[in-house]
């Protein structure tokens, strides 16, 4: 339906149903009953005009003596029978063939009488019988008077139509009746349909509008067996699915307003949903992610998920209960769009995840607590190899194995090392600062670090970071170990003779690139690049050294910058990692 | 003779550490514990003070923290030695006062270093 129509046309569909079938109920009957009116018209004049024809037939055939005769009297008394006072014939006369009349009797004043000309014209035309005239109540017939074929005279009769008026009028009036009876049944009707139509489907949509403030323990009746019966029953089954899911499930529009709230979302947070539909995220709910409470919808996984118009997680986020006891909350928030692709709400799927948030401390712990034992037996070793060493003198054997105790637990203590930081990075535990850093004296000091190991294998260092380079935002720290780590890298697989540069710019953020003309990699061995414990086997990277585990570092902690190691290399000529850190406003 | 006092619960770091110590001319008490390092401390005047920061009863932090409040050692150097190695350890020992902070496993040779650039030769 066209708008232009709207105002007219309702929009409902109960009031398109009645008003749609009052109106057929109205153009029906009054067909109906106009065609009805129409045939009995025809049927009752039909029936009146024959009578009439009739009566001017018999007066013309009883009429032929008396005429012959010139008998007056028996005509007038032949006249007389006619006109009664029944009112059936009020006129009734006798005429000799050129229309003088002969004998006449009419009924009091009945006007309407045939007047001369009509006669006239009668008497002009062939001898036979004849409707001659019609009026309002009456109808004029003539029948020529033949005595043995001669034509004597004319019988004229002027019969009273009214009762058959009358009862026309009765028709038409009784029809209308029945219209106006007929469209009121069949609103009613309309009505009744549309009520046994829309009830089922008025609770279908009482209960899609509330899907979220509706009390779950009450499904949706499913009463009707029809095709509303089948959309509710499909309904009812969708809502099924929505509250038996076990994680939470929080629908808001794009300002944070709750538009549904799961049973699991209740059980999860203890606020029912009639509580939380309608109010702004975080409403009544106490959550604190990393740095406090949440107070604002915009500060909210959500929000991001509108703004960014992508799926966005987060298990950072806590949820302190009215009974105070708090929990880990894991939460995935992607953006709902209409057919034009706008965003128009956000739909968040949450859990509880203390359980794997306490196991995974408690793994952390484990790693903390390990690490740190094997600590202590890796600094005795390692003091009394070094003390040896200059207890033993030039004794060369001695000194090379006492050597090769005391690389390896530096080895060790960095690996315990790495995989303390990986799996601290890993639980979230470590959290990066975000501030404004330069750079350059990262850079330097990553350079300074790798110096002593490049200086044995023959690597040239090189830095070329523009002069006026902005500083990003971030950890220093964190982009400290990522330079160590690449720059190490970059030296240990190198081969003497070889180079390694570090470069800065900026473009799109401060971009980073660390290169060397080392061994290089395989392709497959840069898709492996990240896992734990990876390392290319071969002669070169052995007598290197590592632990397989300064990629996977590096990889975590770009990540938590919103950065992505790129990784370029070709075999036997060398590799570049690139990534771009941001540049950031503020202090 | 400059003297230094050693407390780690670990026997074998108390030998290495006093080994080298001694070996280098430092006179060297030892203790286990963090009580007795600080009773220790306040009878024997050392010229400095190494701690083992996880120890029983009182830790190296504790005993740092006491012997920076006393007016009479405020100005003994404190080493810690941590085996842990991670930020707020070593924040920790700041905020305690320590003059410098190892991470274990450490270079004998490097803390004997320290120490003579802290208290000078024997
Ligand atoms: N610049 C590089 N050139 C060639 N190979 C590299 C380079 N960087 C890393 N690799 C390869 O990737 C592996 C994993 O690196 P990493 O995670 O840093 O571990 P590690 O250096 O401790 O072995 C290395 O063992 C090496 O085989
Ligand atoms: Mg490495």
């Amino acid at each position: 339906m066209s708008h232009r129509f709207r105002w007219v046309w309702p929009v409902s569909i109960r009031r398109q149903l009645v008003v749609g079938v009052a109106l057929v109920h109205l153009v029906l009957m009054t067909v109906f009953v106009l065609t009805l009116v129409h045939r009995q018209k025809t049927f009752l004049l039909d029936r009146a005009e024959r009578r009439v024809l009739f009566q001017a037939e018999l007066l013309a055939t009883t009429s032929v003596h008396p005429l012959l005769s010139s008998d007056l009297a028996g005509l007038g008394e032949i006249l007389a029978v006619l006109v009664r006072d029944a009112g059936d014939v009020p006129d009734a006369m006798v005429t000799d063939p050129r229309g003088r009349v002969v004998a006449h009797r009419q009924l009091g004043e009945a006007g309407d009488r045939l007047d001369d000309a009509t006669i006239r014209a009668t008497v002009a035309g062939a001898p036979r019988a004849r409707l001659v005239a019609r009026g309002q109540h009456t109808i004029h017939a003539a029948a020529p008077v033949m005595a043995r074929g001669r034509h004597v005279g004319w019988a004229w009769i002027t019969g009273n139509v009214s009762a058959e008026r009358a009862q026309l009028d009765d028709v038409t009036r009784t029809g209308l009746v029945y219209t106006g009876v007929a469209v009121l049944i069949g609103t009613a009707f309309a009505m009744g349909l549309a009520r046994a139509i829309l009830h089922p489907l008025s609770l279908l949509l009482g209960g899609t509008e509330q899907v979220s403030q509706r009390r779950w323990e009450q499904p949706i009746p499913v009463t009707s067996t029809n095709e509303v019966g089948t959309v509710t029953h499909e309904r009812a089954q969708f809502e099924a699915v929505l509250s038996g899911i076990g994680e939470g499930i929080c629908v808001t529009d794009t300002v944070g307003r709750v538009l549904m709230w799961n049973r699991a979302a209740e059980q999860i947070t203890r606020v029912p949903a009639p509580v939380m539909v309608g109010a702004v995220i975080p409403g009544p709910l106490c959550l604190v992610d990393g740095d406090g409470a949440v107070k604002d919808f915009a500060r909210t996984v959500m929000k991001r998920a509108i703004d960014s118009g992508e799926a966005v997680s987060t298990a950072a986020t806590k949820l302190m209960r009215l009974d105070g006891s708090v929990l880990s909350i894991g939460m995935t928030s992607a953006p709902i769009r209409d057919h034009a692709g706008a965003v128009q709400a956000c739909v968040s799927v949450f859990r509880d995840v203390t359980r794997e948030r306490d196991i995974d401390r408690m793994k952390t712990e484990f790693v903390s607590a390990v690490s740190h034992e094997l600590r202590t037996p890796l600094t005795s070793i390692r003091a009394y190899a070094e003390t040896l060493q200059d207890l033993v003198g030039d004794e060369a054997t001695v000194q090379e194995f006492l050597k090769v105790i005391e690389e390896e637990a530096v080895r060790l203590t960095r690996l315990i090392n790495d995989v303390l930081n990986l799996s601290r990075i890993e639980s979230g535990r470590v959290r990066f600062k975000e501030e404004s850093i330069a750079l350059a004296p990262l850079v330097a000091r990553a350079i300074q670090t790798a110096e002593p190991k490049a200086a044995m294998s023959n690597v040239r260092l090189a830095t070329d970071v523009v002069p006026d380079l902005p500083p990003f935002r971030g950890d220093a720290d964190g982009i400290q170990q990522v330079l160590t780590n690449l720059v190490d890298n970059g030296v240990k697989y190198n081969r003497p003779g070889g180079r390694v540069e570090v470069r800065a710019w900026l473009n799109g953020g401060v971009r980073v690139e660390v290169r060397d003309t080392g061994i290089g990699m395989s392709p497959d061995a840069v898709r492996r690049l990240g896992e734990r414990f990876f390392r290319v086997d071969s002669s070169e990277t052995r007598r290197a050294g590592g632990t397989g585990l300064g990629i996977s570092l590096v990889k975590e902690i770009l990540q938590a910058h919103g950065a992505v190691l790129e990784v370029e290399s070709a075999e036997g000529r060398g590799s570049a990692f690139r990534f771009v850190l941001p540049v950031g406003g503020g202090a | 003779m400059k003297r230094i006092l050693i407390a780690d619960d670990e026997s074998h770091i108390r030998r290495i550490l006093e080994f080298n110590l001694k070996r280098a001319g430092y006179e060297v008490l030892a203790t286990e514990d963090g009580r007795a390092a600080l009773a220790l401390a306040l009878s024997a005047r050392p010229d400095l003070v190494i701690l083992d920061v996880s120890m029983p009863e009182l830790t190296g932090l504790d005993v740092c923290r006491r012997l920076k409040a006393d007016a009479t050692l405020e100005a003994t150097p404190v080493f810690l030695l941590t085996a842990r190695g991670q930020e707020s350890d070593a924040e920790a020992g700041r905020v305690a006062g320590a003059d410098q902070f190892f991470t274990k496993p450490f270079s004998p040779k490097q803390l004997v270093e320290q120490v003579r650039q802290a208290v000078g030769e024997p």
